[in-house]
Protein backbone atom coordinates (compact mmCIF):
# COMPACT_ATOMS: atom_id res chain seq x y z
CA UNK A 1 0.00 0.00 0.00
CA UNK A 2 1.45 3.52 -1.18
CA UNK A 3 1.17 6.22 1.23
CA UNK A 4 -1.08 7.82 -1.36
CA UNK A 5 -3.42 4.92 -0.83
CA UNK A 6 -3.55 5.06 2.58
CA UNK A 7 -3.73 8.82 2.71
CA UNK A 8 -7.31 8.08 0.89
CA UNK A 9 -8.04 5.11 2.82
CA UNK A 10 -8.07 7.55 6.01
CA UNK A 11 -9.58 10.06 4.47
CA UNK A 12 -12.34 7.42 3.60
CA UNK A 13 -12.91 6.47 6.78
CA UNK A 14 -13.16 9.71 8.49
CA UNK A 15 -15.95 9.78 6.12
CA UNK A 16 -17.87 6.94 7.31
CA UNK A 17 -17.20 8.11 10.78
CA UNK A 18 -19.02 11.48 10.08
CA UNK A 19 -21.78 9.56 8.61
CA UNK A 20 -22.25 6.73 10.96
CA UNK A 21 -21.99 9.41 13.89
CA UNK A 22 -25.10 11.22 11.84
CA UNK A 23 -27.32 8.04 11.29
CA UNK A 24 -26.60 7.29 15.26
CA UNK A 25 -27.05 10.79 16.26
CA UNK A 26 -31.04 10.06 14.25
CA UNK A 27 -31.22 6.62 15.39
CA UNK A 28 -30.79 7.20 18.88
CA UNK A 29 -32.18 11.46 18.97
CA UNK A 30 -28.91 12.37 19.97
CA UNK A 31 -27.42 16.10 18.64
CA UNK A 32 -26.84 15.74 14.61
CA UNK A 33 -24.60 17.69 13.19
CA UNK A 34 -27.36 19.91 11.91
CA UNK A 35 -27.89 20.66 15.39
CA UNK A 36 -24.74 20.77 16.90
CA UNK A 37 -24.06 23.48 14.02
CA UNK A 38 -27.32 25.33 15.06
CA UNK A 39 -26.78 25.88 18.87
CA UNK A 40 -23.15 26.77 18.35
CA UNK A 41 -24.17 29.50 15.85
CA UNK A 42 -26.31 30.66 18.77
CA UNK A 43 -23.30 32.95 19.81
CA UNK A 44 -22.51 35.75 17.19
CA UNK A 45 -18.53 35.19 17.46
CA UNK A 46 -18.76 31.62 16.39
CA UNK A 47 -21.30 32.49 13.43
CA UNK A 48 -18.90 35.09 12.27
CA UNK A 49 -16.08 32.41 12.57
CA UNK A 50 -18.73 29.94 10.47
CA UNK A 51 -19.36 32.51 8.01
CA UNK A 52 -15.74 34.15 7.10
CA UNK A 53 -14.59 29.73 7.01
CA UNK A 54 -17.45 29.36 4.49
CA UNK A 55 -16.63 32.73 2.30
CA UNK A 56 -13.45 31.43 2.29
CA UNK A 57 -13.55 27.89 1.44
CA UNK A 58 -15.86 29.60 -1.98
CA UNK A 59 -12.42 32.12 -2.61
CA UNK A 60 -9.81 29.37 -1.90
CA UNK A 61 -11.62 26.68 -3.97
CA UNK A 62 -12.71 28.61 -6.82
CA UNK A 63 -11.02 32.14 -7.06
CA UNK A 64 -7.83 31.19 -5.96
CA UNK A 65 -8.26 27.61 -6.85
CA UNK A 66 -6.19 25.20 -9.03
CA UNK A 67 -6.47 27.37 -12.35
CA UNK A 68 -7.47 23.68 -14.09
CA UNK A 69 -9.02 25.58 -17.18
CA UNK A 70 -5.99 27.72 -17.71
CA UNK A 71 -3.65 24.33 -18.02
CA UNK B 1 -71.12 30.12 -0.17
CA UNK B 2 -70.49 27.37 2.93
CA UNK B 3 -68.55 24.65 1.49
CA UNK B 4 -70.03 22.23 4.09
CA UNK B 5 -73.29 23.17 2.29
CA UNK B 6 -71.88 22.09 -0.85
CA UNK B 7 -74.48 20.05 -3.16
CA UNK B 8 -73.11 16.53 -5.26
CA UNK B 9 -73.43 18.09 -7.71
CA UNK B 10 -71.31 21.45 -7.35
CA UNK B 11 -67.59 21.79 -9.30
CA UNK B 12 -65.50 19.10 -8.56
CA UNK B 13 -63.07 21.73 -6.98
CA UNK B 14 -65.41 22.65 -4.08
CA UNK B 15 -66.46 18.80 -3.70
CA UNK B 16 -62.90 18.33 -2.92
CA UNK B 17 -62.18 21.31 -0.45
CA UNK B 18 -65.47 19.68 1.30
CA UNK B 19 -63.74 16.39 1.38
CA UNK B 20 -60.47 17.62 2.73
CA UNK B 21 -62.28 18.99 5.61
CA UNK B 22 -64.53 15.51 6.36
CA UNK B 23 -60.95 13.77 6.53
CA UNK B 24 -59.13 16.63 8.70
CA UNK B 25 -62.48 15.99 10.92
CA UNK B 26 -62.05 12.19 10.90
CA UNK B 27 -58.33 12.88 11.73
CA UNK B 28 -59.02 14.89 14.94
CA UNK B 29 -57.12 17.72 13.23
CA UNK B 30 -58.85 21.44 13.56
CA UNK B 31 -60.70 22.35 10.90
CA UNK B 32 -58.34 24.53 8.94
CA UNK B 33 -55.47 23.24 9.73
CA UNK B 34 -55.09 20.95 6.84
CA UNK B 35 -55.70 23.51 3.78
CA UNK B 36 -52.95 25.92 5.57
CA UNK B 37 -50.57 23.12 5.98
CA UNK B 38 -50.97 21.95 2.14
CA UNK B 39 -50.68 25.89 1.30
CA UNK B 40 -47.50 26.38 2.77
CA UNK B 41 -46.13 22.82 1.33
CA UNK B 42 -47.13 23.77 -1.54
CA UNK B 43 -45.41 27.23 -1.64
CA UNK B 44 -42.02 25.48 0.37
CA UNK B 45 -41.98 23.04 -2.63
CA UNK B 46 -42.01 26.22 -5.04
CA UNK B 47 -39.35 28.05 -3.41
CA UNK B 48 -37.08 24.77 -3.60
CA UNK B 49 -37.41 24.57 -7.23
CA UNK B 50 -36.71 27.91 -7.35
CA UNK B 51 -33.99 28.07 -5.24
CA UNK B 52 -32.72 24.78 -6.79
CA UNK B 53 -32.95 26.37 -10.17
CA UNK B 54 -31.21 29.34 -9.18
CA UNK B 55 -28.14 27.34 -7.64
CA UNK B 56 -28.13 25.14 -11.04
CA UNK B 57 -28.00 28.07 -13.15
CA UNK B 58 -25.51 30.24 -11.06
CA UNK B 59 -23.29 27.40 -10.47
CA UNK B 60 -22.89 26.40 -13.96
CA UNK B 61 -22.25 29.27 -15.33
CA UNK B 62 -19.94 30.28 -12.50
CA UNK B 63 -18.01 26.60 -13.43
CA UNK B 64 -17.14 28.47 -16.86
CA UNK B 65 -15.26 31.25 -15.05
CA UNK B 66 -11.44 31.15 -14.82
CA UNK B 67 -9.12 31.41 -11.13
CA UNK B 68 -7.13 34.77 -10.69
CA UNK B 69 -9.80 36.47 -12.12
CA UNK B 70 -12.10 39.30 -11.39
CA UNK B 71 -15.49 37.57 -12.95
CA UNK B 72 -14.81 34.53 -10.78
CA UNK B 73 -13.98 36.97 -7.58
CA UNK B 74 -17.32 38.74 -8.02
CA UNK B 75 -19.19 35.39 -8.29
CA UNK B 76 -17.77 34.24 -5.36
CA UNK B 77 -18.11 37.40 -3.54
CA UNK B 78 -21.84 38.06 -4.66
CA UNK B 79 -23.43 34.76 -2.49
CA UNK B 80 -20.91 35.41 0.52
CA UNK B 81 -21.92 39.12 0.84
CA UNK B 82 -25.79 38.06 0.30
CA UNK B 83 -25.70 35.29 2.98
CA UNK B 84 -23.40 37.55 5.36
CA UNK B 85 -26.35 40.03 5.47
CA UNK B 86 -28.90 37.97 5.24
CA UNK B 87 -27.30 36.39 8.41
CA UNK B 88 -26.66 39.27 10.66
CA UNK B 89 -29.97 40.16 9.95
CA UNK B 90 -31.43 38.26 11.55
CA UNK B 91 -32.87 38.59 15.24
CA UNK B 92 -29.77 39.25 16.80
CA UNK B 93 -27.91 36.94 19.22
CA UNK B 94 -29.99 33.50 19.31
CA UNK B 95 -29.59 32.58 22.53
CA UNK B 96 -32.99 31.40 23.41
CA UNK B 97 -33.93 28.10 23.24
CA UNK B 98 -37.17 26.27 22.74
CA UNK B 99 -39.54 24.46 25.15
CA UNK B 100 -38.55 21.20 23.39
CA UNK B 101 -35.06 21.54 22.95
CA UNK B 102 -32.53 19.89 25.61
CA UNK B 103 -29.39 22.03 26.79
CA UNK B 104 -26.06 20.54 24.65
CA UNK B 105 -24.19 18.73 27.15
CA UNK B 106 -19.69 18.34 26.29
CA UNK B 107 -20.69 14.26 25.79
CA UNK B 108 -23.18 14.89 23.04
CA UNK B 109 -20.71 17.10 21.14
CA UNK B 110 -17.52 14.63 21.84
CA UNK B 111 -17.96 12.42 19.50
CA UNK B 112 -18.30 15.02 16.94
CA UNK B 113 -15.35 17.02 18.01
CA UNK B 114 -13.01 13.83 18.03
CA UNK B 115 -13.92 13.45 13.98
CA UNK B 116 -13.51 16.85 12.99
CA UNK B 117 -10.17 16.82 15.01
CA UNK B 118 -9.09 13.89 13.28
CA UNK B 119 -10.07 15.23 9.86
CA UNK B 120 -8.25 18.74 10.59
CA UNK B 121 -5.14 17.17 12.49
CA UNK B 122 -4.83 14.44 9.23
CA UNK B 123 -5.38 17.54 6.80
CA UNK B 124 -2.47 19.48 8.50
CA UNK B 125 -0.20 15.97 8.07
CA UNK B 126 -0.96 15.99 4.46
CA UNK B 127 -0.40 19.78 3.62
CA UNK B 128 2.62 19.78 5.89
CA UNK B 129 4.31 16.72 3.66
CA UNK B 130 5.00 16.31 0.36
CA UNK B 131 5.09 15.38 -2.82
CA UNK B 132 1.36 16.22 -3.41
CA UNK B 133 0.64 13.35 -4.70
CA UNK B 134 1.20 10.87 -2.10
CA UNK B 135 -0.07 13.19 -0.23
CA UNK B 136 -3.17 14.62 -1.21
CA UNK B 137 -5.02 17.29 1.01
CA UNK B 138 -9.27 17.72 0.22
CA UNK B 139 -8.11 20.70 -1.71
CA UNK B 140 -5.99 19.05 -3.96
CA UNK B 141 -8.35 15.72 -4.23
CA UNK B 142 -11.80 19.03 -4.50
CA UNK B 143 -9.12 20.28 -7.60
CA UNK B 144 -9.00 16.63 -9.02
CA UNK B 145 -12.84 16.53 -8.95
CA UNK B 146 -12.83 20.16 -10.40
CA UNK B 147 -11.30 19.19 -13.39
CA UNK B 148 -14.28 19.11 -15.90
CA UNK B 149 -17.26 21.46 -15.97
CA UNK B 150 -19.83 19.61 -14.65
CA UNK B 151 -17.48 18.73 -11.30
CA UNK B 152 -16.93 22.46 -11.03
CA UNK B 153 -20.30 23.51 -11.26
CA UNK B 154 -21.47 20.39 -8.68
CA UNK B 155 -18.72 21.50 -6.35
CA UNK B 156 -19.85 25.25 -6.34
CA UNK B 157 -23.65 24.55 -6.42
CA UNK B 158 -22.65 22.31 -2.83
CA UNK B 159 -20.48 25.28 -1.67
CA UNK B 160 -23.48 26.92 -2.43
CA UNK B 161 -25.88 24.30 -0.64
CA UNK B 162 -23.71 24.44 2.46
CA UNK B 163 -23.79 28.20 2.62
CA UNK B 164 -27.85 27.89 2.75
CA UNK B 165 -27.75 24.96 5.11
CA UNK B 166 -25.33 26.37 7.58
CA UNK B 167 -26.75 29.99 7.40
CA UNK B 168 -29.95 30.45 6.34
CA UNK B 169 -31.63 27.28 6.77
CA UNK B 170 -33.48 27.93 10.08
CA UNK B 171 -34.26 31.43 8.81
CA UNK B 172 -36.35 30.13 6.41
CA UNK B 173 -37.29 27.29 8.24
Amino acid sequence: MTARDATFAAYALIGVALVTLQALAWRRGSVTLGQLSDRLMRRRSVRLLFLLGWAWLGWHLFARGSATFLR
Amino acid sequence: MDPERVSPAAPPGMRSRSSKRERADQAGAPQDCLPVRSGALRRNQLVVVLVGALIGTYSWFSADLRPFTIPIGAVVAIPSIVVASLTWSQSGSRTTMTADEKPLRRLDAAPWAVVFGLLTAFEVAAYLSSPRRDHPTLSSMADALMNTHPGRAAVFAFWLLLGWALFLRRASA
